[in-house]
């Protein structure tokens, strides 16, 4: 090959061109060698571009079109090939002036001469002059419309990668080049091209002068507003219509000079009664705004004032109002350069709108009052401007209305824009005009009223201007806080509490005296139910670091003097729902340790209240969970010798709770006896609590424990449990037993334990026990609850990712190995299983899960029934094929169940009766008028729920298939 | 469509809370009346075939002007136009009918009427509302029927 490459190289491209693939291939070739070429400085001599371009000669000067055709792939794919910056300027300028000459050839050799000119204007060194004269020629005898789809493609690439590299070259060209690229684009209907030119547009559209053109540019692109899309062929379906829509939008906005065809278009499709255009439009207005600037909008301003208007008020489509109101905020915000323009802009919609706002109790009055107060928010002159109109109108309402509704909606109407005041750090009575109100006094003057929603919004708007409260309003607005706090409703207590912590960020030095001096003060000598509110109220404002320091101590001491168990319950409740929070400014957990040593005082209380012992192991647990190592450390050393000592069952509760939350690293050194002892516990003892909570900490202790003492433990408990189970036991004691064998596999499967998957099935094979197998399958769901509240990963539990999902997918797959009398209890098992999985799951699998839901129905069990209604119902939601596959079994059937003697049923029948007449009308249309006869019963049921359910599904099925039905998704 | 509204800015009342369950609803043992409450259930939520709102919202429907008696399976309900000389009071009459039709029992005598002197053709409404054959020949009508479906379809 080395010792002719020419004579080589012309043999093998005539053999390669009778057979198209093997060009290609050779091609290839070729761009490789020449690579390497580059790579070794031509050092083998092997084939060189201008040897290939010569051999290439004869082919290019052909009679023959279609040779010559082949010639020029040849040539192109060969330059598609080469590194970007191999060729020189000058060699890229003979190219360049080929493919001109090209251009003008046959139009068949077209799609090849662009693939050339595509690669070419992609080189580096693309001589700086000759993209102009190239996009001369090529506009001037390539119609581009003409082309098929992939050449218009090349084009506009071609044009892309011109306008980002020769800006300025191209600048030469004038208006020739706009028009060129107006007549290219002009009628393209292929998404993705025209997402591509409009990705490239606004960047030319700001670089080029467009000169007289401008008005054509806007029109070629404006033809597509707004974007009509549908996408229909699978080749389309990365492009939405949103997408194009977006794009769109900053062409049609790139210059200012755009401005005297865009807005006209933006009012005349605005009154479209397309939801989209109106969309689109709004979105265009928003955007276009800010480009085109006060001087060119300034005339158009009462039209588009009009336009948004209507969106506004009555405002009834929430999208669109929210885009009008959006495209109004952006169009002040561009108008307030000039204050007198915005100045009358702004008192042609006050004057508009005012009428609606004279009487709060028409509909028009919440829309305007929402327009109103998105504009006020714009800057501060135009909210003083809006307030000056506003302000009277509501005060005299508010003064002169009697009804409660009213004068509610006009207090959130002053809260809002007390807001927007604050926000801009001044209040009403800063504004000269307004100098008359005294709206803190109004404030307080109504906070005698007796409704609590009223009440409720005048707390909320005092603590909005709190800034601007004087002494004299702050005593008396803490004295009005104080009463609600000894005589105020549930409600208003609470809204005390957080007007409390609001104020401490103003004055805290005032809310340290009043807690010191009011609420904490006679502490000792209470009536109890005063006592209790003040608790509650202390232990609400506790979470403010500064408060708490004051307060805990002493609510933490209450525990121990008081003798009233009532109080002693109300300080536990509130305490506990404080260290629940989830966030707070210091750590609550520790200061009630450390300082206020509430560990030891819980657990010297003396209780036998069942109740209150769950309280105080609830507390311990939580503020164990919050301590360092350390310091959990310290309450294993001082408590756990309680767990070796046969110590009273109820003592041990407490104890087991203080060790749930310990960290993995604290070795709690279980012995066999202790296990024995805790085991026995968790199945031999006489009350329920006691059993739970052994369980529980079991399985806490079974999760957390290392695995080298996991096997011996699990072993020891897996012949306890045996014994147990073995035939001649108590039933009683062979459910406790089953009880902690669910809690004990709940803990290694949580953990991912080697053998879980063993105890998974021992457990699953238990439902075809005959004794306990349907406690077992009642049981089952322990395994995966939702309302697990102690195997967690704030207990520091390992629980391992989809553990849930393992459960439930194996159960599902035993579904063949349970036959006849043994169906009932597996689908017990699945059936309460369904409640505690995540939905997403449950769809995944409902080609499975359907049958066997039907099947459950069709058993005589009522409370399977009743569960697997509950879960039938919230997946027909979903209107998967199953269901409508199963249609005509299952419809007779619920109608069956319809006059259940439980009323759980019935109503859960009706709902599902309900869903499916939101299946297509014509599977559900056959059914019509026996659902309807048998409803027709239903509706006078005895049962007034019953009832309720029955009218729903109704007047629901009513119009199936009626006119009028709205149109079903 | 917004410039041919009749009553372009109707005065707003607020919605009632939703019904409490009581203890005795809950058990199977006890047998519930039909009460003036339950109905007003069936009617609050038609959609008034002009607003985007319920009856109840305008107050054209109200809890204390309908009259039950369970025993004497007799229905008795009054609604007020929003003004005297609205013209939709037939169709509005005509859907609190159909949907008490299709939502009560049939053994109730249900009567549906312009509460006295609150629209200027009341007895003519009254009459054609109480017409039984004219109630159920407006039914086959589709297009009227349509209409109706539309105000009394539930919004999600």
């Amino acid at each position: 090959m080395a010792s002719s490459p020419n004579f080589d190289l012309k043999e093998r491209l005539d053999i390669s061109f009778k057979d198209t693939t093997a060009l290609n291939s050779l091609c290839r070739n070729i761009a490789s060698e020449q690579t390497k070429c580059f790579v070794l400085e031509i050092k083998s001599g092997s084939i060189k571009l201008y040897t290939f371009v010569e051999t290439l000669g004869s082919y290019m000067t052909d009679q023959n079109v279609l040779t010559r055709e082949k010639g020029v792939t040849a040539l192109s794919s060969v330059l598609l090939q080469l590194p970007q910056d191999y060729l020189t300027e000058s060699e890229l300028y003979f190219i360049t002036t080929f493919y001109c000459n090209r251009m003008k050839d046959h139009y068949s050799i077209i799609p090849s001469v662009l693939n050339g000119i595509q690669a070419t204007v992609n080189m580096i060194h693309f001589p700086q002059n000759a993209s102009s004269s190239l996009l001369r020629v090529m506009f001037e005898h390539v119609q581009c419309q003409s082309q098929l789809l992939p050449e218009r493609r090349k084009i506009y690439l071609i044009i892309k990668s011109l306008i980002e590299t020769r800006l300025n070259d191209l600048k030469s060209m004038g208006p020739d080049l706009v028009y060129g690229i107006i007549s290219s684009m002009d009628g393209e209907r292929d998404p993705n091209n025209l997402l591509l030119l409009f990705n490239i547009l606004p960047h030319f559209i700001k670089s080029f002068p467009l000169g007289h053109l401008t008005e054509e540019m806007f029109e070629v692109m404006a033809c597509y507003f707004p974007v009509d899309f549908n996408p229909s062929g699978i080749e389309d379906l990365n492009v939405t219509r949103e997408d194009l829509a977006e794009k769109l939008a900053p062409c049609l906005c790139a210059v200012p000079e755009f401005a005297e065809y865009c807005l006209p278009i933006i009012i005349d499709k605005s009154y479209s009664t397309l939801r989209v255009a109106k969309l689109d439009s709004l979105n265009l207005l928003r955007e276009s705004v800010k480009i085109f600037g006060l001087s060119k909008i300034e005339s158009y301003l009462p039209d588009l004032w009009t336009t948004l208007k209507k969106e506004v008020i009555p405002g009834r489509d929430v999208e669109i109002r929210d885009a009008a109101l959006q495209a109004i905020t952006s169009l002040i915000k561009v108008i307030t350069v000039d204050e007198t323009v915005c100045k009358n802009f702004i008192d042609k919609i006050i004057v508009d709108v005012k009428s609606s706002l004279c009487d709060v109790q028409f509909s028009l009055y919440r829309p305007a009052q929402t327009l109103l107060e998105t504009i006020a928010a714009i800057n501060k002159t135009i909210c003083v401007q809006i307030l000056q109109m506003v302000i009277p109108l509501c005060i005299g309402q508010y003064s002169t209305k009697n009804s409660l509704n009213d004068k509610i909606a006009l207090i959130e109407t002053l809260n809002n824009l007390m807001k927007i005041c604050s926000y801009y750090d001044f209040c009403f009575q800063d504004v000269p005009e307004l100098s008359w109100t005294n709206i803190p006094q109004t404030y307080l003057d109504s906070l005698t009223v007796e409704n609590i929603e009223l009440k409720s919004k005048i707390f909320f708007g005092l603590t909005i201007q709190k800034a601007h409260l004087n002494n004299v309003q702050r005593s008396i607005l803490y004295n009005a806080i104080c009463n609600e706090i000894e005589t105020g409703c549930d409600k208003i207590q609470i809204i005390c509490h957080t007007t409390i912590i609001d104020f401490t960020t103003l004055y805290l030095e005032e809310i340290i005296m009043l807690v010191k001096e009011r609420l904490l003060s006679n502490i000792d000598e209470m009536e109890i139910e005063l006592l209790k509110r003040r608790i509650k109220a202390l232990s609400a404002i506790a979470k403010i670091r500064e408060l708490g320091c004051i307060i805990l101590p002493k609510i933490v001491t209450v525990l121990t003097d008081t003798v009233n168990t009532d109080i002693y319950i109300t300080v536990l409740l509130n305490i506990q729902k404080l260290i629940a929070l989830k966030k707070s400014d210091y750590n609550i957990h520790q200061f009630l340790y450390k300082e206020c040593h509430i560990i030891d005082k819980l657990i010297l209380y003396e209780t036998n209240t069942v109740d209150h012992k769950m309280l105080i192991s609830n507390i311990c647990q939580l503020i164990v969970r919050n301590l360092t190592i350390e310091e959990q450390r310290a309450i294993v050393a001082k408590y756990a010798v309680a767990l070796d000592t046969k110590i009273p069952a109820t003592d041990v509760t407490i104890m087991m709770n203080l060790f749930t939350s310990l960290r993995k690293d604290i070795d709690l050194n279980l012995n066999n006896n202790m296990v024995e002892n805790l085991y026995n516990l968790a199945t031999s003892n006489c009350n329920l609590n006691t059993r739970q909570t052994s369980c529980k900490f079991l399985s806490v202790l079974l999760n957390k424990i290392k695995v080298s003492d996991l096997d011996r433990i699990v072993s020891y408990l897996e012949n306890k449990i045996n014994n147990n189970l073995s035939a001649d036991n108590d039933i009683k004691l062979k459910q406790h037993t089953v009880n902690f064998q669910i809690w004990m596999t709940k803990a290694l499967v949580m953990r991912g334990y080697a053998k879980s998957q063993y105890f998974l099935e021992n457990l699953t094979l238990l439902l075809t026990h005959d004794e306990i197998g349907q406690f077992v399958g009642k049981q089952y769901q322990i395994l995966v609850s939702k309302s697990e509240d102690i195997l967690i990963t704030e207990n520091f539990c390992d629980v391992k990712i989809f553990y849930k999902q393992r459960v439930f997918e194996y159960l599902l797959r035993q579904n063949i190995n349970f036959t006849s009398t043994m169906r009932q209890n597996y689908l017990i098992a699945l059936v309460h299983l369904l409640e505690q999985m995540p939905e997403e799951l449950l769809f995944l699998h409902l080609t499975e899960l359907v049958p066997l839901l039907i099947e459950s129905l069709s058993l005589s069990n009522e409370y399977l029934v009743l569960w697997t209604l509950m879960s039938f119902k919230l997946l027909l939601d979903t209107k998967h094929d199953v269901f409508s596959d199963n249609l005509q079994c299952v419809i007779p059937r619920l109608m069956q169940l319809s006059t259940h003697r439980i009323m759980g049923v019935r109503i859960a029948i009706l709902e599902c009766l309900t869903h499916y007449a939101n299946y297509p009308t014509i599977l559900i249309n056959p059914y019509k008028q026996t659902v309807l006869n048998k409803l027709g019963v239903i509706i006078d049921d005895r049962k007034r729920l019953v009832r309720k359910a029955a009218v729903n599904a109704r007047t629901r099925w009513y119009l199936v298939g009626a006119s009028g039905e709205q149109s079903k998704e | 469509m917004s410039e041919n509204l009749e009553n372009i800015n109707p005065k707003l009342y607020k919605k009632l809370d939703d019904r409490e369950i009581t203890v005795e609803e809950q058990d199977e043992d006890v047998a519930d009346e039909f009460d003036a409450r339950e109905i007003f259930d069936i009617i609050r939520n038609i959609n008034d075939p002009e607003h985007p709102l319920t009856l109840e919202e305008l107050n054209v429907v109200e809890p204390n002007l309908i009259e039950v008696d369970d025993k004497k399976n007799s229905v008795d309900v009054k609604f007020t136009p929003t003004i005297p000389h609205c013209s939709m009071a037939t169709l509005i009459g005509l859907s609190i009918r159909v949907q008490l039709l299709r939502a009560l029992p049939s053994r109730f005598k249900v009567s549906v009427e312009i509460s006295p002197g609150t629209h200027v053709s009341e007895a003519a409404v009254n009459k054609q509302l109480a017409d039984k054959e004219r109630v159920a020949a407006a039914l086959e009508n589709s297009m009227l029927l349509g209409v109706i479906n539309q105000c009394l379809a539930l919004k999600d």
